[in-house]
């Protein structure tokens, strides 16, 4: 899928074709993004499905084999420096030092960059006034989290790239680090966020940048994609026998089924005006339907049908 | 940004090392702890040749002596009385002894207060008048005034090197491979703060720890043995100051790759065990076979604890410590070189 580029938008991020491979293994494959001003992207995938790896080239951690990366008009091979200062990171499971105080680890990151915010203003900012005398030992999971988006957010960045930032965290805390990234989304900040969890991406995202074995298969907003790949709405069935194979040879919308729990899915865009004909064709083929029920698609129901694989057994 | 980075994170050092109980207590107990067992309990060497040091006499031949002392219990040595009073200062004699030139006898220097000088001077008196009986022989005795013939005063010093030594290897080492198992360093370097800002901050770290290593160990040496620095304090502070630097290169170095603690420590143990045995700072390496003895000079916690006998043992001063001073610096910009090329991130 080729990048749409931004038209009257100012583009902080440019990727254009980016691969990397490990050994055989090609961990990216050929993406292409772009990252407007205030906007927040998720990369949404299952584990393994190169969401990190990607993520790490945006850093500057790890280089790509082919491809063409730009971060505000810089790029690391000649302006590493450039791109650090203006770039905030949280990666995925960093421990930092759990004997400094919130104060002292906010203090010390703040020291790596010309100009930062005030430390009180930043304490502040991010709802960690209370704490800021406890160590980072003595914090919960949400409270450890919001300490390192303080770090990557403390020299005020243009770009924040939030590796999976609520990875293990129990549901309190992970909305908690939710207002937190609306937030800074808010004032204005650029960010780029992985996660698996497809509320996280639904709620958080202007845009979703689907991944699956290093290749984006699907980009744009909720509604783009949904539009795009026709799963607005699916019809689900529960039949008897050969029953299925005579619906799909009588209606021609009925294809690509999806196995699920109870039946089959059929993406559609228009699920709801199918659902009297295919209640009449069974009625017309001597019964044998055992339910159909028209519902929203989902996230989840937009990465079956494009992948082929239910998230939550990646997951 | 590049001054105030490496203040913050040379401050997080020794912040690191007060906060953690073990560091405190592995850092500071551990050389006391060798100091009292090893100057109470074993005080002198049991049960080795007795080191005997024959003064070359202008006038008269040693060939008799050097005959009479050709019993397998006596590790003979000739050289001139200077070059023996050093020698002996360091611990690495026991007797000197001189043919007189005017009498029919021998002329002996010992402390008087080592039992094992006493010991060695005795039996000495006993071979010569066994082996040389041709009529009464008249032993002169001279006490050799040098306090650092105590053992105590050989084995501050070591321990000084081996404390600087440890800390360095266990400490600095290992927390690189944990800041690299736990993504720390990654964390560091997707921040402006420049590589080499880290690897200096672990040196200087070092160094501001170093100075309370060293008013532990010489303090205690002080108030429970009663032991002084012959030379300068400043230059055995200085020369500290240039072990830890190069220990501190060396443990960067041996973290530089591997992101496994266990690994580490297995490593580091197999490195590292064998030379604090082989660099004298227990026993004196005048002990170990002569081409053991001139290679261990190669290594960086010999070169040290060598370096830092000379001063508080000899009086030497720092700048007149050329090879120990060479071994140290070299190890130093090697290490440095060294890991600023291999140095993994991730």
């Amino acid at each position: 899928m080729s990048a749409a580029p931004l038209i009257n938008e100012d583009v902080v991020l440019r990727a254009s074709k980016l691969t990397k491979y490990f050994g055989t293994l090609k961990a990216v494959n050929e993406v292409c993004l772009t990252l407007a001003r205030g906007e927040c992207l998720a990369i949404l995938g299952p584990n393994g499905a190169g969401k990190t790896t990607l993520c790490e080239i945006f850093e500057g951690l790890v280089s790509q084999d082919s491809g063409d990366l730009e971060i505000l008009s810089y790029r690391y091979q000649d302006s590493r420096a450039n791109i650090l200062e203006k770039i905030g990171v949280t990666l995925q499971e960093t421990a930092l030092y759990k004997r400094y105080t919130v104060e002292e680890t906010l203090t010390l990151f703040a020291s790596f960059y010309p100009s930062s915010l005030p430390i009180l203003q930043l304490l502040q900012d991010l709802d960690l006034l209370e704490i800021k005398d406890r160590r980072l030992g003595q914090l919960s999971g949400g409270q450890k989290q919001r300490v390192c988006l303080a770090s990557a957010f403390g020299h005020n960045p243009d770009i924040l790239f939030l590796d999976e930032p609520t990875n293990g965290l129990d549901p309190k805390a992970r909305r908690e680090i939710w207002a937190l990234v609306s937030r800074l989304k808010a004032m204005g900040k650029s960010i780029i966020l992985t996660t698996h969890f497809m509320e996280e991406a639904e709620r958080l995202a202007d845009r979703i940048a689907i991944l699956d074995q290093g290749k984006i298969v699907g980009l744009g907003s909720l509604d783009e994609l949904f539009t795009t790949f026709g799963v607005k709405e699916y019809l689900e069935v529960g039949v008897e026998g050969g029953l299925l194979e005579l619906l799909k040879k009588r209606h021609g919308f009925l294809v690509d089924e999806v196995k699920t729990a109870r039946g089959y899915s059929f993406f559609l865009q228009d699920a709801s005006q199918r659902v009297q004909e295919v209640v009449q064709t069974c009625s017309e083929l001597g019964g044998g339907l055992r339910f159909i029920s028209v519902k929203q698609a989902s996230l989840e129901d937009l990465f079956l049908k494009l992948t082929g694989r239910s998230f939550a057994n990646d997951c | 940004m590049i001054v105030k980075s490496l203040m913050e994170m040379t401050k997080g050092r020794v912040r690191e090392f007060f906060r953690e109980p073990s560091a405190c207590i592995f850092v500071l107990t551990m050389p006391l702890l060798w100091m009292l067992i090893l100057g109470f309990c074993v005080n002198e060497p049991q049960e080795r040749a007795l080191h005997i040091g024959v003064i070359q006499n202008e006038i008269k031949a040693t060939t008799n002596l050097l005959k009479a002392l050709s019993d397998p219990r006596f590790v003979v040595k000739e050289a001139s009385y200077q070059d023996h009073l050093a020698a002996y200062a360091k611990g690495d004699l026991d007797v000197l002894i001189k043919d007189s030139n005017d009498a029919k006898g021998f002329e002996l220097f010992y402390d008087a207060n080592r039992a094992q000088a006493v010991d060695a001077a005795k039996y000495l008196r006993l071979v010569i008048t066994s082996s040389l009986s041709s009529g009464q022989i008249i032993f002169a005795s001279h006490q050799v005034t040098s306090q650092k013939a105590r053992y105590i005063d050989f084995l501050v010093p070591g321990l000084l090197g081996l404390s600087l030594f440890t800390t360095s290897i266990y400490g600095t080492g290992m927390t690189i491979v944990v800041n690299r198992r736990e993504n720390l360093l990654k964390r560091y370097r997707v921040t402006p703060m420049r590589p080499w800002v880290y690897i200096l901050s672990h040196i200087l770290g070092r160094l501001l720890l170093m100075a309370l290593e060293f008013v532990c160990i010489l303090g205690a040496g002080k108030l429970l043995f009663g032991f002084s620095s012959v030379g300068s304090l400043w230059d055995v502070y200085f020369f500290s100051l240039l072990a830890s630097a190069s220990f501190a290169a060396l443990a960067i170095l041996c973290g530089a790759r591997l992101a496994n603690a266990a690994t580490y420590n297995g490593a580091v143990n197999l490195l590292c065990v064998p030379m604090m045995l082989v660099s004298g700072v227990w026993f004196s390496k005048a002990h170990l076979p002569l081409w053991l003895a001139s290679l261990t000079d190669f290594l960086p916690l010999s070169a040290a604890t060598t370096g830092l006998r000379k001063i508080a043992v000899e009086g030497v001063a720092f700048f007149s410590l050329g090879s120990e001073i060479l071994v140290l610096g070299c190890y130093l910009v090697v290490a440095m070189a060294l890991s600023a090329k291999i140095f993994r991130w991730s």
